[in-house]
This record gives structure tokens, C-alpha cells and sequence, in this order.
């Protein structure tokens, strides 16, 4: 049988110490041990009788009103990695600048992708966390962390907003001038290529192909693609050097390390020969 | 700042939803106990398997994914 557990004795050991929960059907001689190096109580649920495990449900209920979480290791990892990241400079002038400029489920993405920019940096493993943050927001999500991780913010719509508000523009246009221009790269990057695992070089070569196009009719003068891994980064090297071949274009390798490649191509301007029929 | 915890280890998350009224149905979502057909919405109004519970907030016993948005939004409710 075991052990009845003493309450006013856990009680009192949990509002000095971290409580931890497992469950291990093998030991159940003893309902907890205090681990003193790790400042921890351990509590075994398997070794807690069904009577007394009413008595901790009523004891986690009562800490849980008192503002405690009831959460899983990794999941604190989590969160304590995310505000650590969150206080950073470089992350408090991004949020700041986007504050109210951008949507609110864009400011969450925008805070997500800055904290997977945070893992990538430290070599740390972010797929899963992207995916979680594509499965709820979709193509908008993917495209905002992508750019974040190339350096948009600060290439792009950081300067594009102060050069409005440089020319006299009111805030209030500014920001819904911004907030347009902000939709529009995100939707349907126009002067972007990502290249992703499906994306065949063909497939590569006519998307680039086809944005130069409509770039070069509004006089737009550059387009960036981007890969993550060899694969990846092989395609666009085969594609680039198609496209290069058929359009007037100048390549500019803007990162090139084992993992990542970059290239802006500059558009140049066509020379219109003279009609010779005239 | 870190938040106030009570941590629960993956083998204990079963039970622990026991404890406070919930189970697994045969796809793995939980449910509540005593209407099996009733999956268990996180705030975020997603329903979650026993392996995306991450575990239990306030808020009329909040049931939380482990999911980033989800723990994104846990960490500024409990700032």
C-alpha cells in the first residue's frame, strides 16, 4: 500500500521551493524526495493514492489560482528563451517600430520571427517553431520570417517609412502608406524569390523571370533571391546563371557561406534601338 | 523575469489531466471525462493532442497548447 502523503508538510515545502511532477510506475515507495542541489521537489503522481490525488488537484488548483503555471519543462525553456530574446535591442527597436504600424497578428509574427532569427543565429534547431507559426498563419507568416531573416527590416521597411516621414509625409499617412506597402512585399514579394525544397531550378528561373519583367515596366532596379542549404542554394546558382544569360541583369553575391546564399541582381535598363521602319 | 511554475514532466501529463477532469480519446486529443465528444479548447479556441499540451494556466483552469503563439501569448498574460 502505499504511503498516505503529508500535505501540510508539501504545502509548506512548495512555497520555498520549485515543485516538479513525473510519474514513474516502478517507485512508488516514495510519494517525493528533495533533490537540494537543484532546489526541486520531486513529486511522483504514481506513488499518490486516488484519495490523496483529489487533495492535490485541489492543492495545484489553488497555486494555479495563485498564478502559477502547470507547464512542461521544454515549454518554460521556451518562453524564458523568448523574453530573454525579446529584451534584446536589436528586438525592442523592431517591435517598437512596428508597435502601430502593422496588424496585431503581425506583430505577433513579426515577434516569432525574431525569435527563430535568435535560434537560427545561435545554430539552434527553429523548424519546429516556424512550422508552428506557418500552420496558424500561412504564407504571410512563412514570407514575414523569411524576410526577417534576410534582413528586410532594416533594408527595407524601416528606411521606406523614415524616408516618408523625411519628406513631410503626416504620420498618419505615413503609417497607412507604410502599412500598405508592408501588405503588398509580404503578400506577393515582388522583388523576392525564396527558394524552397520544392522549387524546381525551371520553376526558379521562371519566377525570377517573370518578376524581372514586371519590375523592369515600373523601373524598379533590383530583385533578391535567397536560399537556405546546398540543395537550395545550388538551384539558384543553375537558375541565376540562365537567367543572367537572357535578361540584362548584373549579379551581386550579397552572402555566400556554406548555409545561406543571397544574390541581388541589378536591372539595368534596356537600350531601345530606333525603329528603322521610321 | 521568470514566471512562477509548478513543472510537470511529459511521463505525469496523463494523469495530471485525470486529475483535473480531462482524458485522451482514441486520436489522441483530450477531452473532457464526462462527455467524451467535447475536445478541450486552449485559448487560442485550438483543440490539442496529449504530445502539443504544454499544461494548465489561469483563467478558469486555462488548457495550454504547446504551440509558439500559444506560448507567446501564456508569456504575456503572466507578465
Amino acid at each position: 500500500m502505499s504511503p498516505r502523503f503529508d500535505f501540510s508538510n508539501l504545502k509548506s515545502l512548495i512555497e520555498k521551493i520549485q515543485l516538479k511532477i513525473f510519474s514513474d510506475n516502478t517507485k512508488t515507495e516514495n510519494i517525493y524526495h528533495v533533490d537540494n542541489s537543484t532546489k526541486t521537489i520531486n513529486l511522483n503522481i504514481s506513488a499518490v493514492t486516488p484519495t490523496d490525488k483529489e487533495q492535490l488537484a485541489e492543492l495545484l488548483r489553488v497555486k494555479i489560482d495563485e498564478g502559477n503555471t502547470l507547464i512542461d519543462e521544454k515549454s518554460v525553456k521556451i518562453i524564458e528563451d523568448f523574453r530573454e530574446e525579446e529584451q534584446g535591442t536589436y528586438s525592442v527597436e523592431i517591435i517598437n517600430f512596428f508597435q502601430n504600424k502593422v496588424s496585431s497578428i503581425d506583430l505577433k509574427i513579426i515577434r516569432g520571427a525574431l525569435y527563430i532569427q535568435k535560434l537560427a543565429d545561435n545554430g539552434k534547431d527553429f523548424q519546429e517553431i516556424k512550422n508552428d507559426l506557418i500552420e496558424r498563419y500561412g504564407e504571410r507568416a512563412r514570407n514575414i520570417s523569411n524576410m526577417c531573416g534576410e534582413g528586410y527590416f532594416n533594408r527595407y521597411f524601416i528606411p521606406y517609412y523614415n524616408l516618408l516621414m523625411s519628406t513631410g509625409t503626416e504620420e498618419e499617412d505615413a503609417i497607412a502608406s507604410f502599412n500598405q506597402f508592408f501588405n503588398v512585399v509580404v503578400r506577393e514579394l515582388p522583388f523576392t524569390v525564396f527558394v524552397c525544397q520544392m522549387m524546381a531550378p525551371k520553376e526558379v528561373y521562371a519566377t525570377i523571370t517573370q518578376k524581372v519583367s514586371k519590375l523592369r515596366s515600373y523601373g524598379f532596379q533590383h530583385i533578391n533571391i535567397h536560399g537556405i542549404g546546398k540543395r537550395n542554394m545550388e538551384v539558384i546558382r543553375k537558375a541565376i546563371d540562365d537567367v543572367l544569360e537572357e535578361h540584362k541583369l548584373k549579379k551581386v553575391i550579397t552572402t555566400d557561406t556554406p548555409q545561406r546564399l543571397s544574390v541581388r541582381m541589378e536591372i539595368l535598363p534596356i537600350q531601345i534601338k530606333p525603329n528603322s521602319t521610321r | 523575469m521568470s514566471i512562477k511554475t509548478i513543472v510537470v514532466d511529459d511521463s505525469a501529463k496523463g494523469e495530471i489531466l485525470e486529475m483535473f477532469g480531462k482524458t485522451v480519446d482514441k486520436n489522441g486529443y483530450i477531452v473532457e471525462k464526462n462527455d467524451p465528444t467535447q475536445r478541450v479548447l486552449s485559448p487560442e479556441g485550438d483543440e490539442m493532442t496529449l504530445n502539443r499540451f504544454a499544461g494548465i494556466t489561469k483563467g478558469s483552469l486555462a488548457f495550454v497548447r504547446s504551440d509558439i503563439i500559444s506560448l507567446m501569448n501564456l508569456s504575456d498574460r503572466v507578465q
